[in-house]
């Protein structure tokens, strides 16, 4: 099937061929604007006649003419001009451009240029600069806030914060909702991104809706970034960039603690025994709870100053407690474990060329020293691109390559990580003196140690690593042939080679005999014996090859310019993960799998996938204002069983220009454009992963035993008659110009429904299966986009310019069904997807209310109760997204601001539930640790008959409450409104160009001071952290725990000469 | 010219890259085995160890454990927030759970029986395999009462399955195993028939053994019934039956190859792990008190070997660990419901239970066959000598433990006279209870479901209600709940198996008086 295809295809090209060689000479021509970049689609006419053409994306246009015959070139956005054709076979027609926006040329599917007032779908680019405001070391933080519908949401703190690119909103429920990263033409992985330097960017395209992206087949319901990297300059002269930034990070936002109560946790009997430290959990005079030294929890009495309780921990082997005064340090030592982090960013680059040859070199590094001491993280990139013209032969081509380190803490010997044990340190404990573990005679060695039940923040800063090494090289090559003046014939090439290695190292501990005979029966951490080291090492081989060929035909049928595209598409990806630990190492310092006793596990996992399309797409231009286009794609993947592995995509759009239709319009002074637009499109998509057809067997758990090997059937049920999910999606919208485009608005609305989705329902094992892969399940997302421009708000002639640009987003999803008649299905991270709701929704328990809400108290007790079944409390992505970037110039001064608001959702704020079992967060001592009378609760007195509670007092206003009781179980507790406004980021640059014009040397130079996350503005209610950050990258949103660090601010520098 | 060459490469550059299998050859998983590749002789090992380890149950949150504290064997060291589930006696549908473990068993056991299919070749496999499951729907049943057996394990024909119910589900297997034990004893002299050998990790193959287990069990089955009072007639005259075929008198102990390094399920839960520290259970649980106090004042040796002396420990992976104390003050532990504050402040599991890293799993132990045959007898399902059977019973305990002197030891234990439930009482009820309470006391930590079970049959031994004060139930659940997922993806069988209505304090199952 497919290789008459490709047999059939061949023929076509050879047939043009034939064509090419019989054409005849005409005239050639460029349309550009002032600064020589070309003007895409621009219309070149015979004044006079019918007989006219559209320059192509590149501006260019061939024409049979005469000397002496009058052109007429026009472009919306541009003035037109009239140009007489004299001897001159190549001649260049410069426009002045009235509006940037609309002329635009816009990147589609497969690198397709097509002009933006042509487009019946909805997109945004972002040029480099744009990208570049707030100098990310990830490109995808540059999208922030600049484009409608993308929510960019940064996972958490750190040296490598992992950053999740979603297009109007979460489809799947159980895939990926990721958009489909096209780097250079060349499908990629969105986390590729993280691998780029951003200053390799020409352009960022985002296509947001299954329409835009139909062309792209299988891998576009969730819409596509596509990236055009640099590929030299145009002007003919050398330009040399250099650019270098610094960045200092602090803490910015700390989850609010308390520190005014001392350590206790629960504890009863006596304790200490010997002198002079004696002392019993419950003071004998008072009934109250005694200050516990060696705590966790902070339950104990108020710090008050007294000099008998100035110690931490209990007695070491030699009967010395570490002393300290008892009152919280001056600075929160939670706080104080974190530093200034700073990261510096070395960009240089190269670029040279004309119109027709051109080629770039860039080289970054950059180095991040995080917030946690020793967290650390580098990348370097190197970047050639070239483009070369041999006659009607155009070739580009780029070649990068990036390492990727990154170096951070792991959990301790205990399995936790440091942010806990830290967030588990009591406030009179001095944390930044207790970095000498490594001495066993010191209070920071994990022997002597004050918290009893979890380890020193420094231990496992300095013993438990987690590395990775990324190499990557991409490369891509472009060959395009003008076959005729009415066709060309493209070819793509693209690979990219993944190599990870990974490796985590934990350094195993052995006890002193004292601490390991809990001698207080504090039920100490070294109680329960020694920790062996562990050392993980993994492999990943990820390897991805793309080819794609289409043929380009331009052909003018009456009054319609029309476009044809015949192309296929093959890929290839392979990748394969070697794992291999020991957990039982004897060796200090050497992690190798090969030194530990027991035997190490290792595992190995292979997977490819392949895919062949044939697509064809179809564009008519009539008279300029009317618009048609259409693709159509069939994919054969090697996902499914054969017979069910092929299906078809395709879109239809379909764009109005009333501006360019309507004369009237045109003599108006406030209009200056106006469009409608619509769009239809059916996608497919695979969504299980390889293999997935076909049952399979594992290695039985624990097996082998020596020779005696077992297999068990998987727990999967993998089904044969899995077909692909399907995607329809309908868009409309409407583009506004006015007052010569100083205000321009764009508004779409989009309506998608998602059929036949797959995932593994939950099967009850008595059917010999836990899951089945079915399809199943339908969803279906709305939203409406809204972008305005105001370009020169403000335009004085001293040189003051205000611009101000905004977007909304409005966006829902909603899940019609799933398997039979199941009503939920669990996603991960307390979210669920629930029949007639909102997806994804937060699931969790509730207190016991009465119809009115109030909260249930016991009539004795004065507690709460949890219920013991779910609710859904509310969607956990934004409903709005609102983005502001005002930009204000006045002479060699630039101000930038980018703002953003998120609202409409919520977030489980787990670290705060945990905070509150171990009494370290503020909340916890609201009320002084006393009894209360829980606010606003009801006691049923009778069966439905509820009284306001006036007297009855929580039976214990402290551990009792905080830590054990239904109130601190029940997950409504801790489910706090997400909503959120952020000052992203702020830049200021004075540019000294005009300053050293003067000099030949230099030709620019600028200074550019800014701040990212300059300030949030979040509700009351979560004094704790950044509402954005989630447990892991998952369509499970909301979920903040303890393994996220404290939200930072950022300062940064950048110095960047032009030459 | 050019432009052809160009084109040239492009179209080789194409053709180069497409060939028929293109896509299809990617269909097979390279990593894993597919069912035709999968032999019986690969998955049967397997599902012997992992019924093993359930009928065993260590695992100590939500397994069998439960039931170990409810009747007195186990109690939980302070600290825990779990035990405070366990000491109320609250079951839910997440915990105790057992049948996922059940099921995930059985459905490989499946594969065996239906690889084996109508093979004669493959008959040993299939009919350990149907010995297997019956062992498997029998726990399950007296776990959950009706389940769905007929229409269970048939993947994607059905992922609803409804349940049988549990009476008619026992006759089945009964009448199963008569089939598997005819089969055996007719293909002990085909040479057709392959005789399985070490992927047998009970027996090694030896289809004798086979055929005692697949009858103690049949017996099992039926004295479970002894309070139908309207299956007497049918007890009796299938009780009858397994007379001639005779019963366990070895124990049914799983080990593939267990070792210092790869341990089973009860060494690897409560012994020293291979790096050398405690495995993560030990100091989880600590004695019981109504079990510990029972050997003590029975002056039962065996006190040693259940429990360890009082802040004790396994020190050596490899030899004698524990420090055995004949002074009995040295062993302690408290009533359910009463919380042990410090792992020091009970005893810990004992040398007679956690014996070396290399250890096997027992499924089912000689000593139970001899108490199940002494009652059988006492009810007159079976003749024979039940106060024989009964020592016979005792001293296998002694010698699974490795009591020193074991015979002597257990002669001298259940010679003693005027001691209740140790000394041979006169009136048959008596011997009846006497029998059931040292069935309990042989099973501690070994089979801690059928001591349950024969508490619900019989109630005996008489344990008292936790002390908690928190509980609001006062005895013992009768049932557990189905989990969740039947509720949520069976949803419909589930209801009409009453599932939603059930009162796990109240509804019993078939064969409780």
């Amino acid at each position: 099937m497919k290789l008459r295809k490709i047999a059939s295809l061949t023929a076509i090209l050879l047939l043009f061929f034939a064509v090419a060689i019989a054409q005849t000479r005409s005239i050639s021509g460029r349309v550009t604007d002032n600064t020589g970049n070309p003007i895409g689609f621009a219309s070149v006419a015979i004044k006079g006649s019918k007989i006219g053409t559209n320059a192509d994306a590149e501006g260019k246009f061939t024409l049979k003419t005469k000397t002496g015959d009058v052109l007429v070139i026009s472009s919306t956005g541009a003035t037109p001009k009239e140009y007489t054709v004299t001897a001159d076979n190549n001649i260049v027609v410069v426009l002045t451009v009235t509006s940037k926006e609309l002329t635009s040329v816009v990147v589609t599917s497969y690198g397709i240029k097509r002009e933006a007032k042509s487009l019946g779908y909805s997109t945004a680019t972002v040029g480099s600069e744009q990208l570049n405001v707030s100098k990310p070391v990830n490109a995808a933080q540059g999208l922030i806030g600049q484009v409608s519908g993308a929510q960019i949401s940064i996972q958490n703190n750190g040296v490598d914060p992992s950053v999740r690119v979603q297009l109007r909103g979460e489809r799947h429920l159980n895939a990926d909702n990721q958009a489909l990263l096209v780097v250079d033409g060349i499908e990629s992985r969105i986390d590729f991104l993280a691998s780029i330097n951003p200053e390799d960017i020409e352009t960022m395209t985002v296509l947001k809706g299954a329409s835009a992206a139909a062309l792209y087949g299988s891998e576009a319901t969730n819409g596509v970034v596509i990236v055009n990297t640099k590929k030299g300059s145009k002007n003919g002269k050398p330009i040399i960039n250099l650019k270098q930034t610094t960045t200092m990070e602090q803490l910015a936002y700390f989850p609010a603690l308390q520190n005014t109560f001392s350590g206790y946790g629960g504890e009863q009997g006596a304790f200490f025994t010997g002198t002079p430290y004696a002392f019993t959990a419950t003071n004998p005079y008072t009934g109250f709870t005694n200050y516990i030294p060696f705590e966790n929890q902070q339950f104990g009495p108020a710090y008050n100053g007294n000099p008998a309780l100035g110690y931490i921990g209990s007695p070491n082997q030699y009967g010395q407690v570490d002393s300290v005064p008892f009152w919280p340090q001056a600075v929160d030592p939670r706080k104080a474990f974190f530093v200034n982090g700073i990261t510096t960013q070395t960009d240089a680059s190269f670029s040279s060329g004309d119109n027709l040859n051109s080629n770039f070199l860039s080289l970054q590094y950059v180095n991040v020293n995080g917030t946690v001491p020793k967290d650390q993280a580098n990348r370097e990139n190197l970047r050639f691109a070239a483009k070369r013209t041999y006659g009607p032969l155009t070739i580009d081509y780029s070649v990068n390559y990036s390492h990727k380190y990154t170096n951070v803490v792991g959990n301790d010997f205990n399995g936790t990580p440091v942010y806990w044990n830290l967030m588990n340190t009591l406030g009179n404990v001095p944390i930044a003196t207790l970095k000498d573990w490594a001495n066993p005679n010191s209070f920071a060695n994990v022997n002597n140690y004050y918290n009893a039940y979890y380890a020193n923040p420094y231990w496992a800063v300095d013993n438990s690593r987690v590395i990775n090494k990324y190499d990557n090289i991409q490369g891509s090559l472009n060959a395009s042939l003008k076959v005729t003046n009415w066709m060309n014939a493209n070819y793509t090439l693209g690979a990219l080679i993944t190599n990870t290695v990974y490796k985590s190292t934990l350094a195993g501990v052995q006890f002193s005999s004292f601490a390991r005979t809990d001698p207080w029966g504090e039920g100490n951490y070294q109680s329960s014996g020694n920790k062996p080291g562990g050392v993980t090492d993994l492999t990943l081989y990820q390897k991805r090859f793309e080819q794609n060929i289409s043929l380009v035909m331009q052909k003018k049928i009456g009054n319609f310019d029309t476009k044809l595209i015949l192309g296929n598409d093959i890929w290839d990806r392979y990748s394969n993960q070697q794992t291999q630990s020991n957990n039982n190492l004897y060796l200090p310092g050497i992690y190798n799998i090969a030194f530990g006793t027991g035997i190490p596990s290792v595992s190995n996992n292979v997977q490819e996938t392949r895919l062949i399309a044939g697509y064809a797409d179809l564009s008519a231009n009539y008279k300029g204002f009317l618009f048609f286009h259409g693709n159509y794609r069939r994919d054969y993947s090697s996902l499914l069983a054969v017979g069910h592995n092929s299906y078809d995509v395709y879109g239809v759009d379909a764009a109005l220009s009333f501006y360019d239709l309507l004369p009237a319009l045109q003599k108006t002074e406030w209009l200056s454009f106006a469009k409608v637009r619509g769009a239809h499109s059916s996608t497919g998509q695979i969504t299980v992963g390889p293999y997935s057809t076909v049952n399979t067997y594992n290695v039985t758990s624990g097996y082998p035993y020596g020779s005696q090997a077992s297999l068990s059937l998987s727990s999967t049920y993998n089904n044969p008659a899995l077909v692909p999910e399907k995607t329809v999606e309908s868009e409309v919208g409407l583009e506004l110009g006015f007052l010569k485009n100083r205000i321009n608005f764009n508004f779409s609305y989009y309506h998608d429904n998602n059929t036949n989705q797959l995932f593994p329902v939950a099967v009850t094992t008595s059917t010999g299966y836990s899951n089945a892969n079915v399809n199943a399940a339908s969803t279906v997302s709305e939203g409406y986009e809204f972008d305005l421009k105001l370009n020169k708000i403000i335009d004085t002639k001293k040189g003051l310019r205000v611009d101000f640009n905004t977007n909304l987003a409005v966006q829902t999803t909603t899940v019609k069904s799933l398997y039979g008649g199941t009503q939920f299905f669990n996603i991960g991270n307390s979210n669920e997807a629930i029949v007639g709701y909102t997806f994804p929704q937060m699931y969790v328990t509730d207190l016991v209310r009465d119809p009115q809400g109030h909260v249930v108290v016991d009539g004795t007790t004065g507690l709460p109760s949890v219920t013991s079944t779910y609710i859904p409390v509310g969607r956990t992505t934004p409903k709005y997204i609102l983005g502001l970037s005002p930009t204000i110039s006045y002479a060699h001064f630039s101000l930038q601001v980018i703002a953003d608001y998120r609202g409409g959702y919520v977030f489980y704020n787990n670290s705060e539930q945990n905070l509150d079992f171990t009494g370290a967060s503020a909340h916890t001592a609201t009320n002084g640790r006393q009894n209360f009378i829980y606010p606003n609760s009801v006691i049923q007195t009778a069966p439905g008959v509820y009284q306001p509670n006036k007297s009855v007092y929580t039976q214990d206003g402290n551990i009792g409450f905080w830590a054990y009781s239904p109130y601190r179980k029940a997950g409504t507790s801790y489910v706090e409104n997400a909503a959120a406004w952020k000052i992203r980021t702020i830049s200021l640059t004075y540019d000294f160009t005009p300053l050293v014009a003067k000099y030949k040397f230099i030709k620019g130079l600028k200074l550019t001071a800014l701040c990212n996350n300059v300030a949030m503005f979040r509700p009351k209610e979560n004094d704790f952290t950044d509402p954005e950050f989630n447990y892991n990258n998952s369509n499970g949103y909301g979920y903040n725990t303890y393994y996220q660090l404290p939200p930072t601010r950022q300062y940064t520098v950048v110095l960047g000469f032009t030459f | 010219m050019k432009k052809l060459v160009y084109i040239l490469f492009l179209v080789a550059v194409v053709g180069s890259s497409c060939k028929k299998s293109f896509l299809s050859e990617l269909a097979n998983n390279p990593n894993s085995p597919t069912d035709a590749v999968a032999t019986v002789q690969q998955v049967l090992p397997g599902t012997i160890t992992s019924l093993t380890n359930t009928v065993t149950g260590v695992g100590y949150s939500g397994g069998y454990q439960g039931q170990a504290a409810w009747v007195g064997y186990w109690n939980y060291s302070g600290g825990y927030s779990f035990n405070q589930t366990v000491q109320e006696y609250v079951v839910t549908n997440s915990s105790p759970q057992v049948w996922d473990n059940y099921y995930g068993t059985l459905a490989n056991l499946n594969v065996v029986v239906q690889k084996g299919g109508t093979s004669v070749t493959l008959a040993n496999y299939k009919d350990i395999a149907q010995i297997l499951e019956a062992i498997a729907y029998k726990n399950l049943v007296d776990a959950y009462g009706d389940i769905p057996y007929s229409q269970a394990l048939k993947g994607q024909a059905n992922f609803h399955p409804s349940y049988d119910k549990a009476s008619a589900i026992y006759d089945s297997l009964v009448a199963k195993l008569d089939g598997v034990m005819s089969e055996i004893q007719t293909n002990s002299t085909n040479k057709n028939v392959v005789v399985p050998g070490s992927e047998d990790v009970m027996f090694g193959g030896n289809m004798g053994n086979w055929l005692l287990l697949a009858n103690t069990v049949k017996l099992k089955l039926l004295v479970q019934q002894s309070a139908v009072a309207s299956k007497q007639a049918y007890i009796k005259t299938e009780a009858a039956s397994t007379q001639s075929i005779g019963y366990l008198t070895t124990n049914a102990i799983a080990n593939p190859g267990y070792s210092s390094s790869q341990q089973g399920e009860i060494y690897g839960n409560f012994g020293i792990s291979t790096s050398g520290g405690l495995n993560g259970s030990f100091n989880y649980i600590r004695a019981g008190g109504f079990a510990l106090n029972f050997y003590k004042s029975t002056n039962d040796p065996r006190l040693g070997y259940f429990y360890g002396t009082l802040g004790t420990q396994p020190t050596d992976a490899n030899g004698d660990y524990y420090q055995q104390s004949t002074n009995p003050a040295d062993y302690y532990g408290d009533l359910l419901g009463i919380q042990a504050t410090a792992p020091s402040k009970g005893s810990p599991i004992g040398p007679g239970i956690v014996k070396a890293p290399n250890q096997g799993d027992p499924l089912l132990l000689a000593a139970e066959s001899y108490f199940v045959q002494a009652e059988a007898v006492l009810r007159g399902y079976i003749t024979g000598n039940a106060q024989t059977l009964y020592q016979a019973g005792i001293t296998a305990s002694y010698e699974y433990l490795g009591v020193t002197n074991a015979d002597a030891a257990a002669a001298a234990f259940y010679g003693q006279t005027g001691i209740t439930n140790v000394s041979w009482p006169a009136a048959v009820n008596d011997q009846i209870s006497t029998v059931i309470t040292q069935k309990w006391a042989a099973l501690n930590s070994l089979n801690c479901a059928e001591a349950w079970n024969d508490w619900r049959r019989t109630g005996f031994p008489n344990v008292p209600a936790t002390k908690s004060p928190t509980a609001i139930q006062k005895h013992m659940p009768f049932r557990y709940f189905y989990p969740s997922e039947e509720a949520t993806a069976n949803a419909d069988a589930w209801k009409a198996a009453g599932g939603d209505v059930l009162d796990p304090y109240s509804t019993k199952v078939f064969w409780m008086p």
